[in-house]
């Protein structure tokens, strides 16, 4: 009877999740993708396997009611989450870019892991609070597994929108018309065509010359007209790109496909935005993407104008690491060096809550080779060039001799009810913008240590009461220090400079004690100070990138005197001195 | 007898319950959302309450839905969508949409359209009129750290002497730079250093500094004003701004709302605005001039363009367009996209057109309901108000209203302006000429033209046939107005003048002495709050009634979408060529020339339904993204079809109407 209830019960996991058929354990392995499914059970795992560590937050549900979680990684024996720095690292939020979530899986493994094992992570996890979210478009990773898709697909919120105005809705899908579970390409013999095969490798199309005889015609991705309008897959998924929908400079879809009704219309989101909003510690955020081997920094958009230089000056110590760390990468400045782009992400995420963003775009394709040759540091832009047909040739050498023929679709003949007989064949959607499983591991272990170099320079505060001086019967004067060890600065520049959120706040109490007068100390030599007239006993400030600040305080009275330091990226300190 | 007696004794007791005296005096949140619900309850047939959501407080957000399809959702019914009091300052506002839910119930106004009423889009602002001691602030109840210290909303103003308002506090001090004005002594003004006057007096608002900071009331209660919390022009970082565009309940609600119900043809709102009377404001910097555009270096290379100079869309697209993929039609909206020309933030010319005419008869409308036009003008639009998404997000035709302004004192008003632009709208250039260069001037001073717009010019121009006096006036009512510096604005003396005769004086409270904590002597005294908007509650209803009826008119102007005529010829061999014209049949167009811009609107879908033909050319459904007012369209198809087929045109258009025709071949 038992045994019944556990084969119907095993039989029903396989047939919900016919896609995962490997295994989710902890350690988690690399050498495979994870679905939907599988990132949440291995969310869940990491949380049973490091219950003190860890905490797994629902965040919200999609569009398509599928659960967003995150996986929260602090050590509760060195303080509460929110009193430390917050890292938070998110991924796949275009459905289809899928690598993007073992990353951050990845991640999570790793620091988990190697806690009290490996110093330098353990400080990272004692220091910081790690917020992950390895999947943001969970609807769209979900269906990037389960559908046939290309690469490209089943990158938008499951928000219906009718691309066509047709007055339908999502109505003409691509199809998946020989059922490999890919969308590849069509082309069909055309004495008139515009495009000709390779000589050198017949499964590449190249353009004709002028005055060149063609045979071929491209017809773009396998489908069908759904709909009857004399168009092929024309209205697909949404579309409305999630990270265009964020609240930060967001404008409208006819400035920006794939807007949104409205800002952060997408359900999840919204949910993601009030997680963060909650969390006022975080100061640190990476989103992870594929693909073209960047990690982008803001201005997103031309119009908002260059960053200011000191918090340019955080961004490149970090960015000018994680180019080093993930060797091939360029740390790039997004509308500038891209092109420009209305509410996304980390445009609201450095605008509105005035965390340090990035944007990993994670892989590129130029690390495919079948060369005696290193690949070349630097991207080539073989897109549309003459390189392009010399490195199609060598992509394909690759699916061959290295992905063994998993990367392409061979071409086959098929009969299409518009056009006939045609061929099917291509690159398949687990391809171009994803490495091949062999390729992973790497990839998810350079640009996770990207993110820890960051982790490791999150603010570091100490307090020093560095001088106290007797300056006659019942007063004193107190000299206080707070220096930061970190290349990040305690708060941002753009949070002090657009209020934000409030300063760092310095105190001094005490019962036996008043405050005649206190400000920022400008020579300690002289002692010359911007005293501040009112409340001197509270100063707002902020503790710059590996440097200091210094306050000076006239005291009157004996007695055990109070210093707290609080900010809401760095840890709080607390200390007493004694005046006598 | 006895039980006669009884019996209407019951009746007038009923009648009291159920009809309480609306109009004789504002109501607070929670009471229009009882309103609300007792209508529905009244009227269970027509009349249904949506709760959209919670506000800060929890205070539930509703919508009242009326119309005859209020059982399902599947509306075939264009709807209008009224939203009360956007600012959360202007209580008039939400009686003015009950009221309005009222008579539509009244009179039966539900044949054509559904009603969506939300009498306040900041019930927590609008409580703020009902609490003991009046301060005007448009803020919601989310707490909010303006002066960014180590406390939340613990310096708000506090009633000093006890009035029951928040005023102002006088206070000398030699670094003051305000004056008693001589001829009347309760106007402070800035005192004018260039003619040697000196400044006296420090202005605060009424209040100690309860967190002993030095400043006195920086951080007032609550957060974000929800009529700068909506997407288009939001400005970020301003303190009643909220977090981003969306992030109070409210708002989000609402997007959610109007965006899903895409039956919504038109919106309107009672507030401060008033784009009936005057039409949306222009002049804002912005690079979406479609008659104007720049190609930038790289892409013009591309085009074989040149970067230096300007085209139309109309020249881009033209160029553009042959490098297209076959089939795919370049838009403007795609060109605006490639070229980052950013969003409008213009009205558009063509939607211009419409308002203007439409102010004109507002105002021949009001002329015969007896309503003095001399009054103060309704306030702007503001950057992240729901007025301007409504127009430019969502794009259908957007009518606010402002039911109440302060008349303009009659004397003042003649001396110090002299000549008024209606007047010159009606003098010919050869009367103008006439007034001589010293009035022309003057005038001009008076309407705040630039400096280089002088008197001898404008004649020039006249003399020179390229100017009319019409031209002239209309340009002058495009000007933003500038504000008065040195001078005492005529909203001030309106206001003195308006509480004087209307109030008894009572709308100022008098400067008077009182001693300050930390200023010393101070006089406390100035505007009471809510002057401006709020008049006298006896007043609700006539305000109301008065300016009620022009919604029906506005809303039957509407547009109205029809197959009008269709035409078929026999090419033979079972092909037909077929004509239909499809007909905007009113004045506004559908959606409005901003919705054609946005595509926000879904298009109206012309489709062919007949079984075994064959489309030869033309699409079976074919979408119509925009007609304009009192226009058709003809669409154009081939067809192959068995001889006597009969096939059905369908326009089916979820806000402009809906229309049908048998055809037989």
């Amino acid at each position: 009877m038992k045994k019944q209830l556990y084969i119907s019960i095993i039989l029903m996991v396989i047939f919900i999740n016919p896609l995962s058929a490997q295994k989710v354990e902890v350690p988690l392995r690399f050498d495979r993708y994870y679905s939907y499914e599988d990132v949440v059970k291995a969310i869940t795992l990491l949380n049973q396997a490091y219950p003190k560590l860890t905490k797994k937050v629902l965040v919200g549900k999609s569009d398509e009611g599928r659960d967003i979680w995150a996986l929260e990684i602090n050590n509760p024996a060195t303080g509460k989450a929110l009193d430390k720095s917050g890292v938070y690292v998110d991924a796949n939020i275009h459905g289809n870019e899928i690598q993007a979530g073992e990353v951050a899986l990845y991640l999570a493994d790793y620091l988990l892991k190697n806690y009290g094992k490996l110093e330098q992570i353990t400080q990272v996890v004692n220091r910081n609070a790690f917020y992950i979210i390895p999947v943001v478009n969970v609807d769209g990773r979900y269906h990037f597994f389960t559908d046939a898709n290309t690469m490209h697909s089943s990158r938008s919120l499951r928000i219906p929108k009718d691309d066509d105005r047709d007055g339908l809705f999502d109505e003409d899908f691509p199809d998946d018309l020989d059922g490999d579970g890919n969308i590849c390409q069509m082309r069909k013999h055309d004495p008139n065509g515009k495009y000709r095969l390779d000589p050198l490798d017949p499964r590449i199309m190249i353009r004709v010359k002028n005055g060149e005889k063609g045979e071929w015609t491209l017809l773009g991705s396998e489908g069908i007209d759904n709909d009857g309008d004399g168009r092929i897959n024309e209205d697909a998924e949404g579309y409305v790109d999630p990270n265009r929908n964020w609240g930060f400079y967001w404008q409208p879809n006819y400035v920006q496909r794939g807007a949104g009704d409205f800002p952060m219309s997408g359900k999840g989101i919204k949910a993601i935005a009030e997680y963060l909003y909650a969390r006022p510690n975080i100061i640190v955020v990476y989103a992870f993407h594929n693909y073209g081997g960047m990690f982008l920094r803001g201005p997103g958009a031309k119009e908002l104008g260059p960053m200011n230089p000191q918090d340019v000056a955080v961004h490149d110590l970090l960015g000018k690491n994680a180019e080093k760390i993930v060797p091939g990468y360029r740390y790039l400045i997004s509308w500038k060096d891209l092109y420009s782009t209305y509410g996304d992400f980390t445009q609201f995420t450095y605008s509105t809550l005035g965390a340090y963003s990035y944007v990993g775009e994670l892989f590129r394709t130029e690390q495919e080779t079948y060369s005696k040759k290193q690949p070349k540091g630097e991207d080539e832009q073989t897109w549309n060039s003459p390189m392009r047909t010399e490195r199609e040739r060598e992509r394909l050498k690759f699916n061959d001799n290295l992905a063994h023929g998993s990367l392409y679709k061979e071409w086959k003949p098929y009969h299409h009810p518009v056009y006939g007989d045609i061929e099917i064949g291509g690159w398949v959607k687990m391809s171009t913008r994803i490495p091949h499983t062999f390729m992973l591991p790497e990839l998810v272990h350079r640009n996770a240590s990207a993110v820890i170099f960051s982790a490791s320079q999150t603010p570091d505060i100490s307090m020093e009461v560095f001088e106290t001086k007797k300056m006659g019967n019942n007063l004193y004067r107190v000299n206080v220090r707070l220096k930061n060890k970190n290349g990040i600065p305690s708060m941002s520049y753009i949070a002090q400079q657009k209020k934000i959120h409030p300063k760092d706040i310095l105190k001094i109490s005490g019962k036996g004690i008043k405050v005649i007068a206190g400000g920022k100390l400008n020579d300690k030599y002289t002692e010359k100070a911007n005293y501040k007239e009112y409340r001197p006993e509270i100063q707002f400030l902020s503790v710059p990138a590996f440097g200091f600040v210094e306050y000076t305080f006239l005291i009157s009275g004996k007695g055990n005197v109070n210093l707290s330091y609080h900010s809401q990226a760095a840890k709080d300190i607390a200390q007493t001195i004694k005046l006598n | 007898m006895k039980k006669v007696k009884q019996k209407v004794l019951l009746l007038f007791v009923m009648a009291v319950f159920i009809y309480p005296a609306y109009g004789q005096s504002y109501r607070n949140a929670t009471e229009l959302n009882t309103a609300l619900n007792r209508l529905a309850k009244q009227n269970p047939a027509k009349v249904k309450v949506h709760k959209l959501g919670e506000t800060f407080s929890g205070l539930p957000f509703l919508v009242l839905e009326i119309g005859t399809e209020t059982k399902t959702s599947n509306k075939k019914k264009p709807a209008i969508f009224v939203l009360g009091n956007p600012d959360g300052t202007i209580p008039l506002g939400s009686e003015a949409a009950l009221k309005l839910a009222e008579d539509i119930l009244a009179n039966s106004k539900t044949e054509r359209f559904t009603w969506y009423i939300v009498p306040s889009l900041n019930p927590e602002a609008l409580n703020h009129y009902f609490e003991k001691v009046k301060f005007e602030s448009m803020r919601n109840l989310r707490p909010h750290n303006d002066d960014m210290d180590d406390a939340v909303d613990e310096d708000g103003p506090d009633d000093l002497n006890g009035d029951g308002y928040i005023t102002q506090m006088r206070v000398l001090d030699p670094t003051g730079t305000y004056i008693v004005d001589k001829k009347d002594p309760r106007i402070m003004r800035k005192a004018d250093y260039a003619k040697g006057e000196k400044g006296m007096y420090k202005l605060y608002t009424e209040g100690i500094d309860n967190d002993g900071d030095g400043k006195y009331n920086e951080d007032p209660q609550g957060g974000t004003n929800n009529n700068r919390n909506f997407p288009h022009l939001f400005q970020a970082y301003q303190a009643t701004s909220g977090i981003w565009p969306g992030s109070e309940n409210e708002v989000y609600a609402l997007m959610q709302f109007i965006t899903k119900h895409t039956e919504i043809a038109a919106i309107f709102t009672f507030g401060a605005v008033d784009w009936c009377i005057q039409t949306p404001k222009g002049g804002r910097k912005g690079n979406a001039d479609f008659s104007k555009i720049k190609i930038p270096k790289r892409f013009a290379k591309q085009f074989g363009a040149d970067p230096n100079r300007s085209y139309t869309m109309n020249e881009i697209i033209e160029m553009v367009q042959p490098m297209m993929p076959e089939g795919m039609e370049l838009t403007p909206s795609m060109v605006a996209g490639f070229l980052g020309l950013g969003a409008v933030v213009n009205p558009l010319k063509e939607d211009l057109a419409f308002y203007k005419e439409l102010n004109e008869q507002y105002k021949e409308y009001l002329k015969k309901q007896n309503i003095n036009l001399e009054r103060l003008a309704p306030q702007r639009a503001q950057d992240g108000s729901f007025e301007l998404w409504s127009y430019y997000q969502i794009g259908v035709p957007t009518f606010p209203m402002s039911f109440f302004t302060v008349a303009k004192p009659v004397k003042e008003k003649q001396k110090k302006q002299g000549l008024s632009l209606e007047q010159l709208d009606k003098m010919t250039n050869k009367e103008f000429i006439a007034l001589g260069e010293d009035s022309i001037n003057t005038f001009l001073k008076n309407q705040g033209a630039p400096k280089q717009f002088n008197a001898k010019r404008i004649i020039a121009m006249l003399e020179s046939g390229d100017f009319t006096t019409k031209k002239i006036a209309e340009m002058m009512k495009q000007m933003p107005k500038k504000a008065a510096k040195d001078k005492i604005d005529e909203k001030t003396l309106s206001l003195l003048a308006y509480s004087d005769k209307e109030l008894k004086g009572k709308g100022f409270v008098k400067w008077t002495k009182y001693q300050h904590p930390t200023l010393g002597e101070v006089e406390i005294g100035g505007f009471i709050p809510y002057l401006e908007n709020t008049p006298k509650a006896e007043l609700i209803d006539s305000l109301i009634m008065d300016r009620l009826p022009w919604i029906y008119t506005l809303t039957g102007k509407l547009a109205k979408l029809s197959i009008t005529k269709h035409e078929q010829k026999n090419l033979g061999e079972g092909i037909y060529q077929l004509k239909v014209w499809v007909s905007n049949t009113n004045y506004l167009p559908f959606p409005s020339n901003m919705g054609n811009r946005n595509k926000h609107i879904p298009p109206a879908v012309l489709s062919i339904k007949a079984k075994g033909i064959e489309m030869i050319s033309g699409k079976q459904r074919t979408p119509i993204d925009f007609i304009g007012g009192n226009k058709t369209l003809m669409f154009k198809y081939m067809i192959k079809a068995p001889k006597g087929s009969s096939l059905q045109l369908e326009l089916v258009s979820p806000n402009a109407g809906n229309d049908s025709k048998q055809i037989k071949l």
